[in-house]
């Protein structure tokens, strides 16, 4: 047996416990179903499956980690030769056992009072996808924390993401939201790549896809944890599956069209991850460091390897906006939809490559709350003064009219600030070597 | 740091011990260097040798809600153990820590000295060849002190290499071979500090007269260093075999002085650790 399960198993809550919760939600069922039955003992049991079931599971897998972690036996796991699949079964169905008992009396009464049989099929399907979801979910944020709680380096403030999201990222989010209005309007007909699908189906299909993909989030969160390093193609297929499945709803059969909107879709996607994860993670000192001396030695495998996920998502979006430059040079914009982006793909990542490069060396440089201050400031001056790029969306006045300018100036700033993050990370190692060898 | 050798690292609080035992391990990178453990880089290939390596965290968690059997045995499910090593393990470690005949109750019903017996157990159940482990003797009473030195010491001599952080330099004194000293991060006395190398002795010499005679023959004298000079008498180490103390002894006599006593102060690990602090600057 799995032995984490087993692990797991032992640690759980009683048995008593559990049969006297499965026996009060039996007993409750019976009572409404025979004097309440107004009340829709339907509803009630998938309402009682998404408390019991989705969210306590979610967490108490997530609290099972915290606990670990906090009692000091986690490093005894990390430290271990358990692999990654038998570690990640264990966390994701261990701490949820008892919810899950629970959960499936629920959804066993559910289906039967369900008046519709087959309906009643298809939304535990669904429930249930939504359920393992969100356990992936949670197991992945928990592991995220645990590294993250490791950095030695305080959580920027609160009102430093809506800031970045009004002064820094207005080249994104003008294209993306008002894709989003009409984007809700076809998710509505399911009209996909031009074709009309089943709704259930299309559901299903997508949320087994995200299922998929969360748990492959869990799994190598799971072995940052264990080191065991891999080459990025997880987040290279995530970026390009968003990428896919956005352009789905504005884009017609034809192969062409398809391909081009999923290249320009997951620059975008790209670049708005790489905002996510730039702004929001903290990345050790000691990572530069490495992906410094894998840089110099072009250890290439390392360097993806090592890469933090924000330098991860705009390589991936500054190769996918290079491919898009050559094969659609003139950008075209439909009914205010992304379409084939050309060459502002390009820009709209050396933009995003340049306002983490210039984040990431102030972090080196100052103490957060100042980073953050003059991040906004500076970034928020640089692009109220240079409009980026000359879009025919929203509503800021563009400097340069030829995008090729646009680009050529935000890649001359982009390598001015990493010229700059270099020469302060090399400060910062000479001070600590200087330090080392006076105390020696 | 040789083959079955037991190290002690020692250090103040803050020093940067525990951080080095994460380095070596890989579950911490160092902002610069290399770590190398039988020829393997462990910033590249950090799993490597973790069926070789066994780490005890300082204040190191046990499952509240398991028995000492079923802690061990994940613990050994944890390295792979096949079912009849794991056994034999079991019972082993469980006799030599004298945790044996409690093996079927919940840890959460132990005491802290107990408690730290099974985290060791877990820790070394893979029979690995080397152990570190962050201030293995907290909480233990001297009875069971005195039963995990003997299994350390047993490890040793089937050939692993043991290095040990620690606070309580007395009870290590008994059996370490290496003695790595940590401050601010940094290795202050970098040479091995072997007990049975030192030809360095401490000397406390008494004299009820001619003082002055005495002190000058000695500040004349290369081999010596003074440590602590009083009324009526002077504390120095010297730097010689017995033969030379003895030579020493007789040129002193020879000064016409009143020599009350010459006496070799035995030096414990405590007075190495306080004067390699006092030469690097700590209060």
């Amino acid at each position: 047996m799995n032995p984490e399960l087993q692990k797991q198993i032992s640690s759980l809550e009683t048995k008593t416990n559990l049969i006297l919760t499965i026996g009060t939600l039996l007993g409750l069922a019976w009572f409404i179903d025979k004097h309440l039955f107004s009340l829709g003992l339907e509803s009630l049991s998938l309402f009682s499956f998404a408390m019991f079931c989705t969210i306590s599971g979610s967490r108490k897998i997530a609290r099972a980690l915290y606990s670990e972690v906090k009692s000091n036996v986690w490093n005894a796991q990390r430290f271990s030769q358990i692999s990654p699949p038998t570690l990640l079964i264990g966390k994701l169905i261990g701490p949820a056992l008892h919810s899950w008992v629970v959960g499936s009396v629920c959804i066993g009464v559910y289906l039967w009072q369900a008046k519709d049989k087959s309906d009643g099929l298809e939304t535990t399907c669904i429930a249930i996808l939504i359920t393992f979801l969100c356990h992936a979910l949670a197991l992945a944020y928990a592991l995220l924390q645990v590294q993250q709680n490791r950095i030695r380096r305080k959580d920027a403030s609160i009102l430093f993401y809506p800031l970045v999201i009004l002064f820094v990222l207005p080249h994104i989010t003008e294209i993306f939201l008002p894709a989003i209005a009409e984007i809700k309007e076809l998710l509505k007909q399911c009209l996909w790549y031009g074709r009309n699908y089943n709704t259930y189906n299309f559901l299903a299909s997508s949320l087994l896809g995200g299922v998929t993909f969360a748990i492959l989030a869990a799994y190598r969160m799971l072995c940052a944890e264990l080191r065991i390093k891999h080459l990025p193609f997880v987040w290279f297929f995530f970026i390009l599956t968003i990428g896919v499945f956005i352009s789905g709803f504005f884009t017609g059969t034809g192969l062409v069209d398809a391909s081009r909107n999923i290249l320009s879709c997951s620059v975008l996607v790209a670049c708005l991850l790489s905002y996510f994860t730039g702004v929001m993670l903290k990345v050790p000192e000691e990572n530069y460091s490495i992906l410094k001396k894998a840089l110099l030695s072009k250890n290439w495998r390392e360097f993806s390897q090592e890469s933090p996920l924000w330098l991860l998502s705009i390589s991936i979006g500054t190769v996918i906006g290079l491919i898009n430059t050559v094969i659609g040079i003139d950008p075209i914009f439909k009914n205010e939809l992304i379409t084939n982006l050309g060459v502002v793909s390009l820009t709209i990542a050396i933009i995003t490559l340049r306002d983490l490069i210039f984040l990431h060396h102030l972090r080196l440089c100052l103490q957060n709350r100042a980073s953050e201050f003059y991040f906004i400031i500076l970034l928020g001056t640089i692009n109220i003064l240079l409009p980026s790029l000359d879009l025919p969306v929203g509503g800021t006045k563009p400097i340069f009219s030829d995008t090729a300018i646009v680009l050529a100036v935000n890649l001359i700033l982009a390598l001015c600030f990493f010229k700059l993050a270099l020469r302060t990370h090399q400060k910062i190692l000479t001070t600590a070597t200087q330090q080392v060898v006076q105390k020696s | 740091m040789p083959p079955g050798s037991i190290t002690a690292v020692v250090g103040p609080n803050g020093a940067g011990k525990s951080t080095l035992f994460k380095c070596l391990i890989g579950l911490e990178s160092p902002i610069q260097g290399t770590i190398h453990i039988d020829s393997t880089d462990i910033m590249h290939n950090p799993r490597a040798l973790n069926g070789k390596i066994a780490y005890l965290a300082e204040n190191i968690g046990v499952y509240d809600q398991l028995t000492i059997r079923q802690s061990l045995n994940y613990a050994a499910s944890l390295h792979l153990m096949n079912a009849p090593d794991v056994n034999q393990s079991v019972q082993e470690l469980s006799k030599e820590l004298a945790i044996d005949d409690r093996l079927d109750v919940k840890l959460s019903k132990l005491s802290k000295g107990l408690r730290q017996c099974v985290a060791i157990a877990q820790a070394i159940i893979h029979s690995p060849s080397i152990i570190l482990l962050d201030e293995p003797s907290s909480g233990l009473d001297p009875e069971a002190r005195h039963r995990v030195i003997n299994l350390f010491k047993k490890l040793q001599q089937n050939g692993a290499t043991l290095l040990i952080s620690t606070h309580l330099l007395s009870e290590i004194e008994s059996y370490y071979s290496n003695l790595l000293i940590i401050k601010d991060g940094c290795l202050i006395r970098p040479e091995d500090v072997s007990n049975a190398q030192t030809n360095r002795t401490l000397i406390k010499l008494k004299m009820d007269g001619g003082q002055a005679s005495v002190i000058k023959e000695l500040e004349f004298n290369p081999k010596v260093i003074f440590q602590e000079r009083m009324a009526d008498g002077v504390t120095f180490y010297f730097n010689g075999d017995k033969e030379q103390q003895a030579e020493l002894l007789k040129n002193l006599v020879s000064l016409n002085s009143t020599i009350s006593s010459f006496e070799v102060v035995p030096e414990d690990l405590q007075n190495k650790y306080l004067e390699s602090m006092k030469r690097n600057g700590s209060s």
